[in-house]
């Protein structure tokens, strides 16, 4: 492989952002056609290379036109980019967010649902689970299409990678999800999770979504099979208990469900698309200026070679050389280079190799202060997922700027911080008054006996650890 | 599970038959038309065969029927027409032929693993699936096509016999072009398959590749230039094999010739300054060992004593943010061996920052 992907893509804005790297828009150059590049930081990344690639080997075994579509995997710098179809109108949950109701009208959802049914049908003839199927993860082309989304790369899918035990998101989880020990689950967690997505589609949440998702978690297994509210069809409500049933085995697969009444009703086959929904949140987008901030640059490369970073001060970032030690033992080691080099077949980035950079050592990094627990991202957006539900802040990562460059504040960078979002989740006035109440409480307490911040947050995060431990482990 | 099968066929020895028949056809398949024709029925009859060895059909095949199935395989041929003409099947019909491989070869009889007996009497077999490798490539879904050989290669690289035929077959060492050269899935999928291939089975690689001087040196080598010469992820995955290799016990003159090699050690220095930290600490796992050899041959300990001031220096300032116990207790160990090195007194007082690296260059 010669080419390298920034040669054959035009990196546009940047779409998502997850604990496993950034999501971009791109152009390929060759056939200006869009697509959706997920880069992953390897040197940042903590899991293995081997695992990783496994992921890939997975989704590029997965060819239906209701599943996303892989398209290659490149390396560049110290970042694999990995190429996927692109789905220009977002995911189902972007439209209920951006929709007047927040909710989707029943041959809409019978529409989607149709989609997702058949991708579902496509991955377990593979013999694979999907295992978070929820409405941020069917996307929608430009023209509608509906596409399941968003397994494999962040570990979801793979039989053989560790964090296949306890994966989704609660509010869409199985009970035997939650629970089983030894024999674990089987595709059937996914016609569960579906059946709390059609709930979501046409209500605007999944059940219990003003709960605590961790006590929602532990509540799953214990409670009644949660059932759809309000005036819809017997279809629809018959659609949902069937897949709502908790003895696994009894709910249906994915080919008994596409001849289920809610998904053939012809009338509305020929009436249901999602052009107009997915017109009107692109419009949306575009006024909102809805990119993200990615987690990682893209334009810092650790190989590059340039002069003017000559100099620079080195107090930042976790490895640190020296100027001078580098620098010549790269120079007594220069010929050892010449030894393996092969004039006719040099790979192309022995030109990157550090010989020619010279003593840039300068990684640019937000991992500057890993000693403290509080500060070690576990906020990535799965996690987020867990802790905030259906709510998806936008702006989780602006403040972390200032924490690489100053002592992290945990009163101000994550205290405050915190309440600040909680109070723009807030949906009546009653609550923010007791929002603010409770902050000012905060930051009385933290004048008086400094530190109290830190220890608060410190006695959550890992009270928080523990508990996912425990049920991860439980779940095994 | 649905089952669509239109021609049943009769036995279960049918199965392999038919489908042994149509892979015959795509022989003489001329046009395109009969080419996709032939390459159906492939897919139909290769999904039924999948379906009745995994026990998916309804009743459930018994022991004796799964038997005269295996038996016409064998008898036929099949698993080596199967990969003689696996890049003329379509997509969904490669991934049932590899599922088909590795539920063949786990298969035994008696305690004794039937197929991977059969394929050893045929090494034939083996130097097809090794050559479809490299025909895999050069087709335009080189990256489907390859994974599914290489998968292949993986489950037969499990069982020590059939390891031993693919050590010896000189296609073998093509992986090593492959991880250098190949794309994201060639590349990282080659590195696996040499991983397992020298890790899986320590005595067998010990007393017949590692003790061969020839093989020796040649394999050094070869992974030498990946670790030089890969893009990231691939010198990444090198060093780590060659760290993994040189901790196997068994390996004692991998380990051996590896550490006492000047070349090697310098290669290893290389990468100990990249500016990846990831490969720093990789190659300081390799770098540790130099160090820590007792006998360390002259022309190495020469290379360590030029460059002591600036290797103190360097441990001094490497991964400080670490928390990990062993690799501060390794890096405090690595230092103070470097530290009792003799200190070098030499009247051309070599600059640090010499404006020419030619100055600074090894003698």
């Amino acid at each position: 492989m010669t080419q390298g992907p920034s040669e054959i893509y035009e990196l546009k804005e940047c779409v998502g952002r997850g604990s496993f790297g950034d999501v971009y828009r791109a152009i390929d150059k060759r056939t200006c056609e869009e697509v959706a590049i997920k880069i992953i930081n390897l040197e940042e990344s903590k899991d293995d290379i081997e695992i990783l690639a496994q992921e890939i080997y997975f989704l590029s075994e997965l060819k239906s036109e209701y599943v996303t579509r892989y398209l290659g995997t490149y390396v560049e710098d110290v970042c694999i980019w990995i190429v996927m179809e692109y789905c220009g109108g977002g995911s189902c949950s972007d439209i209920l967010r951006h929709i007047p109701d927040n909710k989707l009208a029943e041959h809409k959802v019978a529409y989607i649902i149709s989609g997702v049914v058949l991708g579902l049908q496509y991955l377990h003839s593979q013999r694979k689970i999907h295992r978070d199927v929820k409405a941020a993860n069917i996307l929608l082309t430009n023209e509608g299409d509906v596409k399941l989304a968003d397994f494999g790369v962040s570990g979801e899918l793979m039989a053989t990678t560790k964090r296949t035990t306890f994966v989704g998101t609660p509010y869409w989880m199985a009970p035997e999800v939650i629970t089983r020990k030894t024999d674990g689950y089987d595709e059937k967690a996914d016609i569960w999770s579906l059946g709390i997505t059609v709930i979501e589609l046409l209500t605007g949440q999944p059940p219990y979504a003003k709960h605590d998702p961790m006590k929602v978690l532990m509540n799953i297994p214990f409670k009644r099979p949660p059932r759809l509210q309000g005036r819809f069809s017997h279809a629809a409500r018959d659609f949902i208990s069937q897949c709502l049933n908790k003895d696994a085995a009894s709910r249906p697969s994915a080919s008994q469900l596409l001849e289920h009444k809610f998904l053939t009703r012809t009338t509305w086959k020929s009436l249901a698309n999602l052009k107009r929904e997915v017109d009107l949140v692109k419009s949306i987008k575009v006024k909102i200026n809805y990119a993200k901030h990615p987690r990682f640059s893209v334009v810092d490369k650790i190989y590059t070679a340039s002069v003017r970073r000559l100099g620079h001060s080195w107090d930042f970032g976790p490895h640190v050389l020296k100027q001078d030690s580098p620098r010549s033992l790269i120079s007594k080691v220069k010929k050892v280079n010449a030894v393996y080099a092969e004039s006719d077949d040099l790979s192309p980035n022995s030109e990157n190799s550090p010989l020619t950079g010279l003593i840039s050592a300068n990684i640019k990094t937000p991992f500057t202060n890993i000693t403290t627990p509080t500060i070690k991202y576990n906020i990535h957006e799965k996690d987020l997922d867990i802790s905030m539900g259906i709510y998806e802040g936008e702006k989780i990562t602006d403040n972390l700027e200032c924490v690489n460059d100053n002592e992290l504040d945990y009163l101000k960078h994550i205290i405050l911080f915190s309440f600040e979002r909680i109070r723009a989740r807030a949906r009546s006035k009653d609550t923010r008054v007791s929002v603010d109440h409770l902050r000012d409480v905060f930051k009385e307490a933290e004048k008086s006996q400094p530190g109290l911040s830190e220890a608060f947050v410190e006695e959550i995060y890992m009270r928080m650890e523990e508990i996912r431990r425990y049920i991860v482990e439980t779940s095994m | 599970m649905a089952f669509w099968w239109k021609k049943s066929p009769k036995s279960p020895s049918d199965y392999a038959k038919l489908l042994s028949e149509q892979l015959n056809k795509f022989e003489t398949a001329s046009t395109a038309d009969s080419r996709r024709k032939t390459q159906d029925e492939c897919s139909k009859y290769l999904t039924g065969t999948k379906h009745f060895m995994l026990g998916e059909v309804d009743p459930a095949p018994s022991t004796e029927s799964l038997d005269e199935l295996f038996g016409a395989i064998y008898h036929t041929d099949l698993l080596y027409d199967l990969l003689a003409h696996l890049t003329d099947l379509d997509f969904e019909a490669c991934k049932d032929v590899a599922l088909i491989f590795s539920t063949c070869l786990r298969r035994s009889k008696d305690n004794k693993l039937v197929t991977v007996d059969f394929l050893v009497a045929r090494p034939r077999f083996i130097a097809l699936m090794l050559r479809t490798t490299e025909l895999a490539l050069a087709k335009s879904n080189s990256n489907d096509l390859f994974l599914t050989v290489g998968s292949v290669v993986l489950e037969c690289v499990k069982y020590e016999q059939l390891c031993r035929l693919i050590l010896k077959d000189q296609q073998m060492w093509k992986f090593f072009d492959y991880a250098r050269q190949g794309s994201f899935e060639v590349s990282t999928e080659s590195l696996q398959i040499l991983t397992n291939t020298f890790t899986s089975h320590h005595k067998l690689v010990s007393t017949e590749f590692f003790s061969q001087p020839v093989l020796l040196s040649r394999f050094i080598s070869r992974l030498n230039k990946l670790i030089a010469h890969g893009n990231y992820v691939t010198k990444r995955q090198s060093i780590k094999l060659l760290y993994n290799l040189i901790m196997v016990r068994a390996y004692n003159q991998l380990l051996t010739s590896y550490i006492n090699s000047p070349e090697n050690l310098k290669l290893i220095m290389i990468l100990l300054s990249d500016r990846s930290k990831n490969l720093q600490i990789g190659s300081f796992n390799v770098f540790k060992v130099f160090i820590a050899n007792p006998r360390k041959s002259k022309q190495v300990l020469d290379i360590l004593i030029k460059n002591r001031e600036k290797l103190l220096q360097y441990f001094e300032n490497f991964n400080t943010d670490s928390k990990d116990s062993t690799f501060l207790d390794e890096k405090d160990y690595v230092s103070q061996e470097i530290e009792a090195l003799p200190r070098l007194v030499s009247s051309g007082s070599e600059p640090y920052l010499g404006s020419s690296p030619q100055k600074n260059l090894v003698n």
